[in-house]
C-alpha cells in the first residue's frame, strides 16, 4: 500500500517547504501580520517533527527538511536539505517579506532538490511539498512544474504536494470548527479561482496521513484533497500540521 | 522450582544468564540496557524461554531500551510482565519498568484466590489507577539531560507533562494444588503487545476475550488509557486448558503469522531479521511450556550450539 513507509532514522521523509514572502503577506491576520502566523504555525510544525522523532531523551533524525521562501527571488533559508536534528538547534528562520509571487521559480528549485535527492529516498515515505501563499503568482505559471513534480515517484508513492492558502472567502461558509472539519473535498464549492487551481495541484490526503491527523485532533474525510484554507490561525496550523504527518515508527 | 541451566548450555552459548539478566532470589528482571539472547530454563513443572532486545537505532545510542520483561519462575506457579513503553510518551522505559515492576509483585503477592474474573478484574483496575500517583512524582523527579538544545528540551517538556506511558501483557500460571486442581492462568493486558495461548497444536487465542489496540495503553498521568484492564482467567488443564502461553512485544510482529512452535534457532534468527531493518523496534519474547522439555533437550542443545557458533562467526 503506498503511503505507509514509515519515517525512521535510516528512512527518514523529506519536506520541502516553500513560503511566500511577498509583500501581501504584512497584511494582518487577526492580531498579527499573516508572516507572523506563518511562522508561529512552522515552529508548531518543527515541534510537532520533533515530538515524532523523539525516543526517551534522543532525537531521531526521522525528518529531513528544506526551506525556501520565495518572492522575486528563492531563498534557501537552511542552505540545503537538513536533519530535523540540526533545524532543531537551529530553530525556524526569521521570515520578511518582499514584493512578487514568483511562484513557479519556488517549484522549480524544490523539483531540484528532488531530483538530487531521488537516488537517496527509494526506501523512504515519499517526499512532500508544503506550498504556502497568500496570493495568485507573478510571472510564469507554476501548474506545468507541479504537476511534473507529482509524477515523481518512490516506491512509497508519488511525490505530495500541499497547498496552504491565505486568502479571505475561499469556501461559502467560514470553517467554525477546524478540529471537525472534514477538508476540502474535490467537489467542495470554493469561491476563488486561484483556490481552486491550488486545489487541482494538490495531492489527496492518503489515509495514513489522515490517521495521524487524527491523533493530532483533526477529523479529515476520506477523499479529501491537501489544500488548506488559511483564512485563520488555527486553519493555518492545520496545514503546517499536516506537513508533519508521515508515518513514524 | 529447580531451575538447571546445563553445563553445556553454559559452554556453547558462552552466555551466563545471570550476564543478561539478573537473577536474584525471586525475580528474573531483564535488563532495558543490553541483549538477551534467547534463554531457555527447564523445569519439572514448566519450562520457559525469553529474548531481549533493542531496536537497532536504540542499540547503536547505547540507549535504554523501552521494552521491559520480569519473570517470577516459582515452584507452584510462573509469572511474567511483558511492557512496551510508548515511544510518543516521556521516556516511554521508565513507565514500562516502574507498572511491570508494579504488575509483578502483585501477581506474586496480592492477586485474590479465585478463577472468577469478576472478582480479579477491579482489584487490578484499582492498582493501574492508585499507580498513577507514584508514577507521576517517579516522572515528575526525573531530570532531562543538561546539553540538549532548547527546543528539544522544550518539547521534552511537553511530554512529561503529559507523562511516561506503556503497554503491558502479565500473567499468572499455578499449576495444579488444592486451591486449583485444574491449575491457573490468569492473563491480563492492554495495547497491542502479543499474547497467544495454545492447547496442544491448537492455538486458543481467539479465545480471549477484548481487543489488542495500540490506543490502549496506561499512562502515569491517566492511568488506564483507552479501556479498563482487559482481564481473562482459565484453567491450566481440562477442555479448556492450555499447554503453551506466547507472549511478545510488536517490535517482533513477524512472529504473527506462525502458529507452530519454533526452535531457539528460528526465534534468534527472527530477532536479528528484524533488528537489521530500518523500522525495527524494541523486542521482548517470553515462551511458557507446562510440559517436560526432556525429550527434546539434545535438539535445543546443538541449537545453542549453532547460534553460539554462529554468534562467534559474527563477531569475528
Amino acid at each position: 500500500m503506498i503511503y505507509e513507509t514509515m519515517a525512521t532514522q535510516r528512512t527518514p521523509a523529506l519536506i520541502i517547504y516553500l513560503l511566500d514572502v511577498s509583500g501581501s503577506m504584512s497584511r494582518a491576520m487577526g492580531k498579527k501580520m499573516r508572516i507572523e502566523v506563518v511562522t508561529d504555525s512552522l515552529t508548531s510544525a518543527l515541534r510537532q517533527m520533533v515530538f515524532r522523532s523523539t525516543k526517551g531523551g534522543r532525537l531521531s533524525p526521522r525528518y529531513r527538511v528544506a526551506m525556501l521562501a520565495y518572492s522575486d527571488h528563492v531563498y534557501d533559508l537552511l542552505d540545503g536539505v537538513k536533519s530535523i536534528e540540526h533545524v532543531a538547534k537551529l530553530g525556524i528562520p526569521n521570515l520578511s517579506t518582499q514584493r512578487s509571487t514568483e511562484t513557479a521559480k519556488a517549484f522549480i528549485q524544490a523539483e531540484k532538490i528532488l531530483m538530487e535527492e531521488l537516488p537517496n529516498l527509494q526506501s523512504c515515505p515519499a517526499p512532500l511539498i508544503c506550498h504556502m501563499t497568500d496570493g495568485e503568482y507573478t510571472g510564469a505559471d507554476p501548474a506545468p512544474i507541479v504537476e511534473r513534480i507529482k509524477q515523481i515517484a518512490v516506491p512509497d508513492g508519488p511525490v505530495l504536494v500541499e497547498n496552504i492558502f491565505i486568502s479571505g472567502n475561499i469556501t461559502p461558509e467560514p470553517i467554525a470548527d477546524p478540529a471537525n472539519w472534514p477538508g476540502i473535498m474535490p467537489e467542495t464549492p470554493l469561491e476563488n479561482e486561484y483556490a481552486r487551481k491550488l486545489r487541482d495541484l494538490s495531492s489527496p490526503i492518503p489515509d495514513s496521513y489522515r490517521a495521524v491527523m487524527l491523533e493530532f485532533g483533526y477529523r479529515l474525510g476520506a477523499n479529501a484533497r491537501m489544500l488548506f484554507p488559511g483564512t485563520s490561525p488555527e486553519l493555518v496550523s492545520l496545514g503546517f500540521q499536516m506537513s508533519a504527518a508521515t508515518p513514524v515508527r | 522450582m529447580n531451575l538447571r541451566i546445563s553445563d553445556t548450555l553454559r559452554k556453547f552459548t558462552g552466555m551466563l544468564p545471570r550476564s543478561t539478566a539478573r537473577i536474584n532470589q525471586d525475580n528474573i528482571q531483564v535488563s532495558q540496557n543490553s541483549e538477551s539472547p534467547i534463554i531457555t530454563l527447564t523445569g519439572d513443572d514448566y519450562s520457559f524461554r525469553y529474548a531481549y532486545a533493542r531496536s537497532s537505532d536504540t542499540r547503536k545510542a547505547s540507549d535504554t531500551g523501552q521494552d521491559y520483561l520480569a519473570i517470577y519462575p516459582g515452584n507452584s506457579f510462573i509469572a511474567f510482565v511483558l511492557c512496551d513503553g510508548v515511544s510518543q510518551s516521556y521516556y516511554g522505559e521508565l513507565a514500562a519498568r516502574f507498572l511491570g515492576d508494579i504488575l509483578l509483585n502483585w501477581l506474586k503477592f496480592y492477586i485474590p484466590e479465585t478463577m472468577d474474573v469478576t472478582a480479579i478484574k477491579p482489584l487490578l483496575g484499582s492498582v493501574l489507577d492508585e499507580a498513577v500517583y507514584p508514577g507521576s512524582a517517579m516522572v515528575d523527579r526525573h531530570q532531562l539531560p543538561a546539553d540538549i538544545p532548547e527546543l528539544l528540551r522544550s518539547v521534552l517538556y511537553d511530554k512529561k507533562r503529559m507523562g511516561s506511558e506503556t503497554t503491558f501483557v502479565c500473567c499468572r500460571a499455578d499449576l495444579p494444588n488444592p486451591a486449583y486442581p485444574m491449575g491457573r492462568a490468569v492473563f491480563a493486558w492492554l495495547g497491542d503487545s502479543r499474547l497467544r495461548i495454545w492447547d496442544g497444536e491448537i492455538e486458543r487465542s481467539s479465545e480471549l476475550p477484548g481487543v489488542f489496540e495500540t490506543m490502549q495503553r496506561w499512562s502515569t498521568r491517566r492511568g488506564q488509557i483507552g479501556s479498563t484492564v482487559h482481564v481473562h482467567v482459565r484453567p491450566l488443564l481440562g477442555p479448556h486448558g492450555i499447554r503453551r502461553i506466547v507472549s511478545y512485544s510488536d517490535g517482533l510482529s513477524a512472529l504473527d503469522d506462525n502458529e507452530r512452535l519454533l526452535t531457539n534457532w528460528d526465534i534468534q534468527r527472527l530477532i536479528n531479521q528484524t533488528e537489521e531493518l530500518p523500522t525495527s523496534d524494541d523486542i521482548s519474547f517470553i515462551e511458557i511450556l507446562f510440559e517436560p522439555w526432556k525429550s527434546r533437550s539434545e535438539g535445543h542443545l546443538a541449537e545453542r550450539k549453532d547460534i553460539r557458533s554462529a554468534k562467534a562467526n559474527k563477531d569475528s
